[in-house]
């Protein structure tokens, strides 16, 4: 029991910083000599007779980042460093593209990896347009080659197309107690803007669609709409509330004046309703959540829910106005999703779906081909053929 | 420990058990400011190294999370393993500090290498653990991979696959198991001590 004793005399001076030299050797000695199981017994007491609880408030940022690297190591991913002469050249794609931000995953894997890839073809990034369908079934195809068209509509109301963004004239006045309704859409690989009669201002993503009234009514504004949107919504005198309903999942977004992002993806579970400014009370159900600037809420509808996520990452959520996509730790058939609405391809997985993980902020004016580059696949191989559909091979 | 709080960290630990990653967090948070002060004093105000040896230390309850039902009382069992990796920081610390001493006689020496040599490179297992996933039966991936990829909870995968929770739980037990024979059989002692030291208790 004397060498335990001793121990814990000697820890306890070097708890407090005031072992010496030669107490220190002797330490040292007897952490080799005694026993594994009696060490850890001895070390265990001293170390629970010195918790100290630390009222100071703790910087959790690298923490987050310990964890996440604990959480991340069982994920499946594989990861390996090439050559420097690679990642070399990879810096100088970087370099001649001129913008691009790798974000270091968590776990500090920021890697650089091996794509192993088939043919040539390549995928062209989309750009602007949209179908515009009026409230009487004519389309009118709207391409980033606008001209000055003049459609005239069943209903009386003349649209002219300018600089591919419509300008509605001669709206009866009847409109505003029978509302025409009219839908937006984007097809895969397009966005597109529109202003509505109030002068709120809607973007949309690709593969996405909003249905208005060309003049709201006295009683309330109202839109639907699926995909993704991001509005900012102009307040009204009498503070006339403008709704917004996700089509086809009981959920709405009631705001005044306001500017938030809705994320609704029919091949996603989650809603996502990201508030940057003002205040806005998102429904589902009998469910209420009132969000604040910076707050997102997901609900769920499968599961009836609605959850508040106060950490979300503004930026990240607003990168495709910005025409960047954004990925954080994202699994691959998410990054595929993503990249399929904006090459407009089909995914086709042959194997099982490979588990690899991507972050990264990429400019969404590249070819696919160079965004796949950029994220560094891991071994991932893949192939393109000529009817737009990208295969993804995992052996 | 006050009542309440080890009927916090029950539930916790029960959800950890069965995947929850939040609850890890939580828990990880919890044990960090509780051990935070002490380690700093042991490592010598190092926070990289104090981080380091809870990182490692709940790297081995993340590990073992289908297992820690079988732990009785959590906190005694993390304070060992936080104890044992404490002391293996400690013999080379010291070890490295005599032996600079002994050989030059000035006190600047390079802690960083010790702290490095000593690192488990969580980096270096995401591999091993990888080919251990690729080499699971088909299934068996599957329902390990809904759980890690996708996020889903047992009940959410039971009913997905129309099978029963238990099955999933069993799977994701057998799964859990097949990585750490792997981690041992590439030398990460993360299976043994745990094994060890459950036994204590």
């Amino acid at each position: 029991m004397m060498n335990t004793d001793r121990i814990d005399y000697l820890l306890r001076k070097y708890h407090a910083s005031k072992i010496t030299a030669v107490e220190r050797e002797e330490l040292s000695s007897l952490l080799e000599e005694l026993p594994a199981d009696v060490l850890i017994v001895v070390f265990q007491e001293f170390m629970e007779a010195h918790l100290e609880h630390s009222d100071r408030a703790l910087d959790m940022g690298d923490v987050e980042r310990d964890i996440r690297a604990i959480l991340n190591v069982d994920r499946g991913m594989r990861m390996r460093w090439i050559s420097v002469v690679a990642s070399i050249a990879a810096m100088l794609v970087l370099v001649s593209i001129g913008y691009w931000m790798f974000v270091p995953d968590p776990g500090g894997s920021d890697r650089v990896e091996v794509v192993r890839d088939k043919g040539k073809e390549d995928l062209q990034p989309g750009g602007e347009g949209a179908i515009l369908t009026l409230s009487d079934g004519t389309k009118v195809v709207l391409d980033s080659l606008g001209n000055s068209a003049v459609i005239q509509n069943t209903d009386g109301v003349r649209i002219q197309v300018v600089d591919g963004q419509i300008i509605y004239r001669d709206i009866d006045e009847r409109s505003r107690t029978k509302p025409l309704m009219n839908t937006m859409a984007t097809p895969k690989g397009r966005r597109h803007q529109i202003v509505l009669s109030d002068g709120t201002r809607v973007w949309l993503n690709a593969e996405s669609n909003i249905t208005y009234p060309v003049v709201f009514t006295a009683e309330e504004r109202r839109v639907s709409v699926s995909g993704e949107a991001y509005f900012e919504v102009v307040r009204q005198p009498d503070n006339k509330p403008f709704m917004v309903e996700v089509s086809d999942t009981q959920t709405s977004i009631r705001v005044l004046g306001t500017k938030f992002n809705v994320n609704a993806y029919r091949d996603q579970d989650d809603i996502k309703t990201t508030l940057l400014e003002g205040k806005v009370e998102v429904a589902h159900r009998t469910l209420h959540k009132t969000l604040a600037p910076g707050q997102q809420a997901i609900t769920n509808v499968e599961k009836e829910n609605v959850r508040v996520n106060n950490h979300v990452d503004v930026n990240s959520v607003m990168a495709w106005r910005e025409n960047r996509f954004s990925f954080d730790d994202t699994p691959l058939y998410i990054v595929m999703k993503e990249l399929s609405r904006w090459y407009g391809f089909e995914t086709i997985y042959q194997g099982e779906i490979p588990t690899y993980r991507y972050s990264g902020k990429i400019d969404k004016n590249l070819t696919f081909r160079q965004v796949i580059g950029l994220l560094g696949a891991t071994n991932m191989q893949y192939e393109i053929n000529s009817d737009k559909q990208v295969t993804i091979i995992n052996n | 420990m006050k009542e309440e709080h080890s009927v916090q960290e029950r539930k916790l630990l029960e959800a950890v058990g069965v995947g929850d990653e939040r609850s890890f967090s939580d828990l990880y948070k919890l044990y960090y400011k509780r051990l935070y002060g002490f380690l700093m004093k042991m490592t010598n105000g190092q926070e990289s190294v104090a981080r380091d040896i809870l990182q490692e230390s709940f790297l081995r309850v993340w590990l073992n999370r289908d297992r820690l039902q079988e732990v009785s009382n959590f906190q005694a069992w993390i304070y060992k393993v936080v104890s044992t990796e404490m002391l293996t920081y400690l013999k080379k610390e010291l070890h490295a500090k005599t032996k600079v001493e002994r050989f030059c006689s000035h006190l600047d020496h390079d802690w960083e290498e010790v702290r490095l040599n000593n690192k488990l490179e969580v980096r270096d297992l995401r591999d091993v653990i990888a080919s251990a996933i690729c080499e699971m039966p088909k299934r068996r991936k599957l329902i390990y991979q809904m759980s890690r990829v996708e996020d889903l909870t047992p009940i959410e995968i039971a009913s997905r696959l129309g099978i029963s929770v238990n099955t999933v739980h069993n799977t994701l037990t057998t799964a859990l198991r097949q990585i750490r024979q792997r981690l041992q059989e590439a030398g990460y002692n993360v299976l043994l001590s745990v094994l060890l030291l459950l036994k204590f208790f």
